[in-house]
């Protein structure tokens, strides 16, 4: 048998022609035949019986296959959550790899910070207009995305575009300036829907070192840092605006839609073209606002005679530590009145910061450190770390390289911003001439109200006197062990166990349901004149003190459109480790800021969950841009470094209206915006990391939207 | 002395035979489509643009997350493991998203991911089945969402596509059921048109073996008065392997 006759025998060469008639019979039910195929097979199948009932099996095959796809099986509902979540974790892992390449901290480093400065101002120059106009920074659509409706899980509610920032220590040790764009947030607290913020989150910048405050200027450019014993300054390289149009103030929020949502310029909407692109670079030094001047002499609105505030010189060259000036890197003027919110590109590592200590050697007392109005200044209260002596008010001008003492009694406590003034308290000296004004009267509300002082208050009888001149000495101070110091009349040199006028303890005549009203309080007046306590203006350039005449005010936190004010009301202790004077036994309260300026009778109403507060060490208050909004955050008795978080609407008479939030366990810092409240819940809870949270509010509602939780034990730092 | 027990006894990795190692499906011929990069090659890489990586996947599963669902479900009969898959195909989109070169053809490119998850999964299933079942597991009772898709499976062409081998059953529903065009189909398979025309055709010779089958079964179960074994088959696959 020949090679040929033994080939043409093979089965598979005998079977050539049918196996293409199965092939074509199968294809042409999945494309049309070209038609000398379609011609031969049917030919074949003419001729073949075989092949014929083969092929027609298919086609009867292939219909009731096709009949399969009328019975799609349904996805599970959540499917898009989960999506969601898991994406979230994706990103938030590409931009920790982001962060992690390439990061060279600077800091420590002074022969290459100049270096570092030009190269990251020229980069910035050069390619951030291009890599921003060609990714289409600014330009990217923020609308809620496809996962969002793919399960009833997923219902976010849409809000107005708000930035976030925080800091996280990374994996490699470093800290990290993170920010994220919320546009959305579940309905409630229960955010568990609607995944994580961080898959929009950017890596700004990162930092050298821990951070226990980080406050960003209105137009992100610049930022302070507060670590353990010093204040940094440092540029934000890369894009991080969130200035926005101001809110109406003449708005009243209600619980049900909590502020009307103001026009905002999306991310979306913002063309690539118009969205600035700061630099970096230390070419734009602001103007001062005014220029130092000698010190200033100090003026009561009332015309009495105020013991003055010591005022340092304005010449900006003290720091505990006396350190040298030297030219460091400022930034631009900002622009308030942009409405833009945008974020850097995803993909670079964040560079180093180049952080400028503005001051060292010190602790921060009183109020975080907060920019103004006009983000040129910064303005903070800290003491010697060696606890030499005790506290005073710093300013820091925006490029500028060290921060300039405003005060110098070491009693005086930065206490917020108002219209470009810093607000600010201070604990007179012994035998202080007193005020002529009236004390405020603390008007307790018909709904019960706790004691300002708990049970079981302990009531340090100190063994020595104290004065609360700022001139003790720290042993005489240790010595006294804890001396409270009485808000109220005559200060005595001596002070022993000083009971508050302040009390809002109700008369032994009061009767239950008096309406809130001057002449019927159950109150009595809150401090007579002369408190050794005493709050006052200060300008930051000048250095010019206007004293507030009203006495018991502490730390004063006045909203931005001049309404009302939130002080502290109580007794003040003296902690003889750190020689500064701690509120305790007392409470927030919210007067008429108007009133309490003037000439005549001022109330107040206690703040709810304000009371009791026996051993409390700091709080923070925080108004929003349009004072619709008030955020109180209390530190724990017990340990300062947790707190607890509310957030109150704010009527349209400045009156404290219904409260939002109660009690959040909270970490120190928080971020209060037009409509939008952030902080970072502690470490523990719910077994979880520190993690991040936002509750933003619209004319549709409120929500909630969280951040993963931090894989260790590191707090998460909110920027302010 | 210490024993790395992975390589002595063949467990680790290092021991899968190379078909294994690789993508179960992987591209018989790499680069065929010349559109669609290696789908898992960037399985533990991340994208140059997370941000833009993930709109893109969300468009994705805004588009294609209920066929690809219901192809994880028809291959895998398991609706709460072809939810994770069908995540997880997603998530491997994500990652993979810059070897996508051709966005118009993300469908196919997005099955051929699924599909690799799907017969990846059907393979460890294979490997893992012989290890002994040590105690309760979550599967133990089988759910009321279980129960169903056996129901909606008992069918006699449900059935007949669970004995015919995967990548055949595979090509059968990317082609008949999720409509793909010939172009698709060969991308999402990973190889050529003509190889997956090839396929095709003999899944549906498979898949008509099969169906006779399961009548001879079925007729013979009717005789014998018993209810019809629906995992049962004639001692061999349709395809002949046993």
């Amino acid at each position: 048998m020949s090679g040929l006759q033994r080939a043409m025998r093979h089965p598979d060469r005998r079977s050539d022609a049918h196996a293409r008639a199965r092939a074509l019979a199968s294809d042409r039910l999945l494309v049309p035949l070209p038609d000398e195929d379609a011609a031969w097979l049917q030919a074949h199948l003419g001729a073949c019986a075989s092949c014929r009932r083969m092929a027609d099996s298919f086609t009867a095959d292939s219909t009731k296959i096709r009949a399969l796809r009328g019975e799609l099986p349904v996805p599970p509902r959540d499917l898009g959550a989960r999506l969601s979540r898991a994406l979230d974790v994706e990103v938030r892992r590409a931009v920790r790899q982001d962060a992690a390449r390439g990061r060279v901290s600077l800091v420590g480093s002074p022969p290459f910070t100049l270096a570092g400065i030009a190269i990251a101002a020229a980069l910035a120059v050069v390619f951030l207009p291009l890599v921003t106009a060609g990714l289409g920074i600014g330009n990217r659509s923020t609308a809620p995305g496809p996962l969002d409706n793919g399960g009833p899980g997923a219902t976010p509610m849409v809000v107005q575009t708000q930035l976030v920032s925080w800091v996280q220590r990374e994996a490699d040790g470093t800290y990290v300036l993170t920010s994220a764009a919320i546009d959305r947030v579940c309905p409630g607290l229960d955010a568990s829907a609607c995944g994580t913020l961080d898959g929009g989150a950017r890596s700004i910048v990162a930092l050298g070192l821990q951070p226990s405050a980080v406050v960003l200027q209105h137009n992100g450019t610049s930022a302070v840092l507060v670590s353990r014993n010093a204040l940094y300054a440092f540029s934000v390289p890369r894009e991080v605006r969130v200035t926005r149009t101001p809110a109406p103030s003449s708005s009243i929020p209600t619980p049900g839609a909590l502020s009307p949502t103001p026009a905002v310029t999306g991310v979306g909407a913002t063309p690539p073209a118009a969205t600035p692109v700061p630099t970096g670079s230390p070419t734009a030094r602001p103007t001062r606002s005014a220029t130092p001047s000698a010190p200033a002499s100090v003026t009561s609105p009332s015309g009495n005679p105020q013991t003055p505030v010591a005022v340092s010189p304005s010449s900006p060259t003290s720091s505990p530590s006396g350190a040298p000036a030297a030219s460091v890197p400022g930034s631009g003027v900002p622009t308030p009145a942009a409405s833009v919110v945008s974020l850097p590109p995803a993909s670079p590592a964040p560079s180093a910061a180049v952080t400028t200590a503005i001051i060292e050697g010190v602790v921060l007392v009183g109020a975080p450190p907060a920019y103004s109005t006009d983000g040129q200044w910064v303005a903070f209260s800290a003491r010697p770390s060696d606890g030499a002596r005790g506290p005073d008010i710093y300013v820091w001008h925006v490029g500028d390289t060290k921060a300039r003492q405003l005060t110098t009694d070491h009693a005086s406590v930065f206490s917020a911003w108002s219209v470009g003034q810093i607000l600010g308290s201070a604990v007179l000296p012994a035998g202080s001439p007193t005020s002529d004004a009236s004390a405020v009267r603390i008007v307790v509300p018909e709904s019960p109200v706790p004691a300002p002082s708990a049970p079981g208050s302990p009531v340090v009888e100190p063994s020595a006197a104290i004065s609360p001149s700022p001139e003790v000495s720290p042993s005489a101070a240790a010595s006294a062990s804890r001396t409270r110091v009485k808000p109220s009349a005559s200060a005595q040199p001596s002070a022993t166990r000083l009971r508050p006028a302040s009390t809002t303890r109700p008369s032994a005549g009061a009767s239950p349901g008096t309406s809130p009203s001057v002449s019927s309080s159950p109150e009595a007046p809150s401090a007579p004149p002369g408190s050794p306590v005493t709050s006052f203006l200060l300008d930051p350039s000048s250095g010019a003190v206007t004293p507030i005449a009203r006495p018991a005010v502490w730390r004063p936190v006045v909203d931005p459109t001049n309404r009302s004010v939130v002080f502290w009301s109580g007794e003040q202790l003296l902690d003889p480790a750190t020689l500064t004077w701690v509120p305790t036994n007392g409470r927030l309260v919210v007067a008429d800021w108007q009133a309490l300026v003037g000439p005549g009778d001022v109330t107040a109403t206690p703040l709810p969950g304000s009371a009791g507060l026996t051993g409390v060490t700091g709080w923070d208050i925080r108004w929003d841009p349009s004072g619709r909004h008030l955020a109180t955050w209390i530190a724990d008795a017990t340990d300062s470094s947790m707190g607890r978080l509310s957030l109150f609407a704010v009527n349209a008479d400045g009156s404290v209206g219904q409260t939002l939030l109660s009690d959040i366990a909270a970490l120190p810092g928080l971020s209060l915006g037009n409509d939008r409240l952030a902080w970072a819940s502690p470490p523990g809870q719910n077994g979880q990391g520190s993690t991040i949270s936002v509750y933003a509010w619209s004319d549709a509602g409120a929500g909630s939207m969280y951040g993963a939780p931090d894989p260790g034990s590191d707090p998460i730092v909110v920027a302010r | 002395m210490a024993v790395d027990i992975t390589r002595r006894w063949g467990i680790g990795p290092m021991s899968l035979p190379p078909d294994l190692r690789r993508s179960s499906n992987g591209p018989e011929v790499p680069g065929a489509d010349g559109a669609l990069g290696p789908a898992e090659d960037a399985s533990e890489a991340l994208p140059a643009d997370p941000i833009e990586a993930r709109a893109f996947v969300e468009g994705l599963f805004a588009r294609h997350h209920g066929e690809i669902y219901a192809y994880l479900i028809r291959m895998l009969r398991d609706p709460e493991l072809a939810a994770d898959l069908a995540q997880d195909a997603f998530i491997r989109a994500y990652r993979a998203h810059g070897s996508l070169e051709d966005p118009a053809k993300a469908r196919a490119w997005l099955y051929q991911i699924a599909n690799r998850i799907a017969l990846d999964e059907i393979r460890r299933r294979r490997i893992v089945r012989f290890i002994p079942w040590t105690g309760e597991s979550r599967g133990a009772a089988p759910s009321a969402e279980r129960l169903a898709m056996d129901k909606r499976f008992s069918g006699e062409l449900e059935r007949a596509l669970e004995q015919i081998p995967d990548r055949q059953r595979s090509a059968l529903l990317l082609a008949e059921v999720h409509e793909l065009t010939g172009v698709e189909l060969a991308a999402s398979l990973g190889t050529t048109h003509v190889a997956a025309r090839a396929l095709l055709t003999r899944a549906r010779e498979s898949l008509r073996r099969a169906l006779a089958e399961q009548r001879v079964l079925a007729a013979e179960a009717e005789a014998a008065g018993r209810p019809l074994d629906r995992t049962a088959t004639r001692g061999t696959r349709p395809d002949g392997h046993a």
